[in-house]
């Protein structure tokens, strides 16, 4: 395997890919910085141009996207709080608090840097165990995800915040958004209320950006209303210096938060369907509990920074296994990639990987080829993007509700995307207004429905409920969320002390 | 490249002077393909294959527009919905026109009376794949085991009412056995579940479980149309092994919202011809499975006609009830 990705990665060193692949890795991370766009919107607005280019161009100039929209997110996230994509949620949760603090420049390039080294591991992990991941992956059956998506709604109860019960509501409320629209199984209308746009399920990213985006720029707008010149001498402080060597060594000196995050990571991206936006949640909420000052995450440490943007990049890698070892898509954005050589007349299967060596081999190579190219992108513009603090709020948050409101329509082409983003934009503004956190609420949103659908479905499949249990790799994970939910529980009491 | 498009470009334009003057108008700005299903698959592929086709002909840009949602359903809604002028097109596999109306209740368009059939393209026949775990090698085998187990082998789908779906109720129907459904989002976890062995049987499109016969993780075991694949002559379609009824073929057509004036209409049928007429297009098409079946506009409507009353009585007739 290494001969192949070594033979790759030098065939890959040509500019007639380099070229691509730099292109695509700039508008990924374009793409992923822009609140409401998503990477596989952005792999999708990049599809058509790769239909005139060979096959490997086409991939290189896909991967590059996928990776630089892993890292692009963390931009939005850290320096507006807004996670540009789905896949840096928890990025928001203490990156903004660090850049609020005046500390920008470290908040970014902490993320980068732990996207950098989660991703090279996310390829790491891929190279030594491509064949044992991928057996693990196929053992996930209806009752593992079932299982799996349990244990990440149990992070609901370490993500409660101050309380405990406003926590649980949030979670609640999350999951009662993914009832809405057609039964998932047997497409009975739920709470449509006739409306055909809602039959489909209410769609995760206008949910995502409306409660992240809107809330924040209101809350923004509320605090810089009085005392306004104030606030901006402030942000005209803001440090966009950064030691590179600072933020390196705080990386590197934390290899097991590292490499726990990039498992979290690669481990989640295996699993088809699951995807980033609960791997960057779930690695989050490991750094967590593991971490000797819990009650310090979300004022701003590095490690909830380096735990979310690590896992995030290493999921990209976690996805490509499946490519490399059955030839299918492990996600969204994988399958937009394949589907694309259809055009090429190359089908994805396994036949995919041994008539096509070069490709897959070529997709791999581009993928741990990007990381350095994203850091450099991002070292070229980083004074670029840090200015986006010192902007006045008041000329920046239209812009940022714009672009918000075109990456809601653009997902689906639909004007109703856009009115369901107004409609959680004020949820959302009101659940901040009532103390109930939007992190639990969003994990709500993500698992309902797939622990609904998985919960069917495995019924359906085989009535015998004992499976849950006696699968073993279930069974682990629901004991796991046991004990994830009696540990939270346990912290958060002592947290409560600790502040009294 | 760009030269040989102004070439074309000019043709086509040469070409169109030739006839009526609304003709000529037509296209006068970018003309929006819907597309009701996400990008990549093979529907994506073939609507994408007749822009670039009707770009190089027309000399105006011709987009492509994934509206999915609803088994295609928010995507021909907006078609039926869209000015009647030629400019917004619906390009679809048969679902959302036939299949759909058999599922659900209260439609927002009517298949019929909201859009004008262009014309048919396209036709691509799924099969019945099982996993080895089954241990069966012929459908004969297969009923059986059905027969001896009742409603303990499953059958995956991309979703209620998807052709997978039908295909699976079309079988028990017509052999008289118990099986059950479990659907999936999308025909690729669909395909996921019956590689993992999670599900005994697919009614799956033919390319998309070829690679994984071949490799033999699956094993295909009829084709549910009316003659064999090419890409698998050697197995058998479901009428030559005595049933007859058991046809999951689709077609994949261009619709045009009701009331867009038949110049246009003739027009777009002119110039899709002249793509579906290149061999090297047939080509393409014929490696995702798809068989070039031209149908022009009544012989279209006939077919919507005749796909909704027997997916109704499919439905009906298996018990699947409309939500």
């Amino acid at each position: 395997m290494l001969e192949l990705l070594w033979e790759a990665s030098l065939n890959l060193a040509q500019w007639k890919y380099l070229l691509p692949l730099f292109l695509g890795t700039l508008v990924g991370v374009v793409g992923g910085a822009l609140p409401g766009v998503t990477i596989t919107m952005t792999i999708i607005v990049v599809l058509p141009f790769t239909f005139g280019l060979d096959p490997l161009q086409g991939l290189a100039a896909m991967t590059g996207v996928y990776v630089g929209g892993s890292a692009g997110g963390l931009v939005t996230a850290t320096l507006l709080g807004i996670p540009g994509t789905p896949s840096s949620i928890a990025t928001t949760f203490d990156g903004h608090p660090m850049a609020r603090k005046g500390e920008a420049g470290r908040a970014l390039w902490t993320g980068v840097w732990a996207s950098f080294f989660g991703g090279i591991l996310g390829g790491a992990f891929l190279i030594a165990a491509t064949g044992p991941l991928a057996a693990f992956a196929l053992q996930f059956g209806p009752w593992e995800f079932f299982s799996l998506f349990v244990l990440a709604l149990s992070m609901v109860a370490g993500l409660v915040g101050a309380s405990l019960l406003k926590g649980l509501l949030a979670g609640l409320l999350g999951m009662v958004v993914t009832v809405l629209g057609n039964d998932p199984m047997l497409g009975a209308p739920r709470l449509t209320l006739g409306i055909q746009t809602l039959e489909g399920g209410v769609p995760f990213l206008p949910v995502l950006i409306g409660v992240f985006a809107f809330a924040q720029v209101m809350g923004e707008v509320e605090r810089s209303g009085g005392a306004r010149a104030a606030g901006e001498a402030a942000a005209r402080a803001m440090s966009l210096a950064v030691s590179h060597a600072k933020v390196l060594w705080e990386i590197l000196s934390r290899p097991f938060l590292l490499v726990w995050s990039s498992l979290v990571g690669v481990l989640i991206g295996v699993l088809p369907a699951v995807g980033g936006s609960a791997a960057n949640m779930m690695a989050y909420d490991q750094a967590k509990k593991f971490s000797r000052r819990p009650e310090k995450f979300g004022s701003g440490i590095p490690e909830g920074i380096i735990a979310s943007e690590s896992a995030n990049n290493a999921n990209v890698g976690g996805s490509l296994v499946t490519i490399m070892a059955f030839g299918i898509p492990g996600d969204a954005v994988t399958a937009v990639m394949l589907g694309a050589l259809t055009i090429h007349g190359i089908q994805s299967g396994p036949l995919f990987i041994s008539q096509n060596a070069e490709l897959a081999y070529g997709i791999f190579a581009a993928y741990l080829l990007a990381h350095p190219i994203m850091v450099l992108i991002i070292a070229a513009t980083a004074r670029l993007m840090l200015r986006v603090v010192t902007v006045p709020k008041a000329a920046l948050f239209p812009v940022v509700l714009v672009l918000c409101t075109v990456g809601a329509f653009a997902l689906n082409n639909t004007m109703a995307n856009v009115v369901l983003l107004a409609a959680f934009g004020v949820a959302g503004y009101a659940m901040v207004k009532t103390g109930l956190p939007l992190a639990p609420f969003i994990l709500g949103v993500i698992l309902g429905d797939q622990i609904e659908i998985n919960l069917i479905r495995a019924i359906m499949t085989d009535p015998d409920p004992w499976l849950f249990l006696t699968r073993p790799i279930s069974g682990l994970l629901l004991a796991a969320s046991a004990g994830s939910v009696a540990f939270a529980l346990w912290q958060h009491r002592r947290m409560a002390r600790l502040a009294e | 490249m760009k030269r040989r498009h102004l070439l074309l470009a000019a043709i086509a334009l040469a070409a169109g002077s030739a006839t009526t003057h609304a003709q000529d108008a037509y296209p006068s700005r970018p003309v929006r393909l819907i597309v009701p299903f996400p990008a990549a698959g093979p529907l994506d592929l073939l609507a994408r294959i007749v822009s670039q086709g009707l770009n190089e002909q027309w000399g105006q840009p011709v987009v492509v527009e994934n509206k999915a949602g609803a088994a295609g359903g928010i995507g021909a809604d907006a078609v039926a919905k869209a000015a009647p002028d030629g400019y917004t097109l619906l390009v679809t596999v048969e679902i959302p026109l036939t299949m759909r109306p058999a599922v659900t209740r209260e439609m927002s368009y009517d298949p019929r009376a909201d859009f004008a059939p262009i014309a048919g393209l396209t036709r691509s026949d799924n099969a019945l794949f099982v996993h080895p775990s089954v241990g069966v090698d012929t459908v004969a085998q297969l009923i059986a085991k059905a027969k001896a187990e009742p409603g303990r082998l499953t059958f995956s789908s991309a979703g209620y009412g998807a052709p997978a779906h039908f295909g699976g109720e079309l079988f028990k129907t017509e052999t008289g056995v118990n099986m059950t459904h479990v659907p999936y989002k999308g025909a690729a976890p669909a395909m996921n579940a019956l590689l993992a062995g999670e599900v005994s049987a697919f009614f799956g499109p033919v390319p998309q479980g070829l690679p994984h016969v071949r490799s033999g993780r699956i094993k295909a075991l009829a084709i549910a149309g009316t003659r064999a694949s090419p890409l698998m002559p050697e197995v058998k379609p479901f009428p030559e092994l005595g049933y007859p009824s058991i046809i999951v073929s689709t077609w994949f057509g261009a619709l045009a919202p009701k009331g867009t004036p038949a110049p246009v209409l003739d027009k777009v049928r002119e110039s899709l011809a002249k793509v579906m007429a290149d061999p090297g297009v047939r080509d393409r098409l014929g490696k995702v499975g798809m068989d070039i079946e031209w149908m022009d506009g009544p012989e279209l409507g006939r077919a919507i006609d005749a796909g909704m009353k027997r997916w109704a009585e499919v439905a009906k007739k298996a018990g699947v009830k409309a939500n």
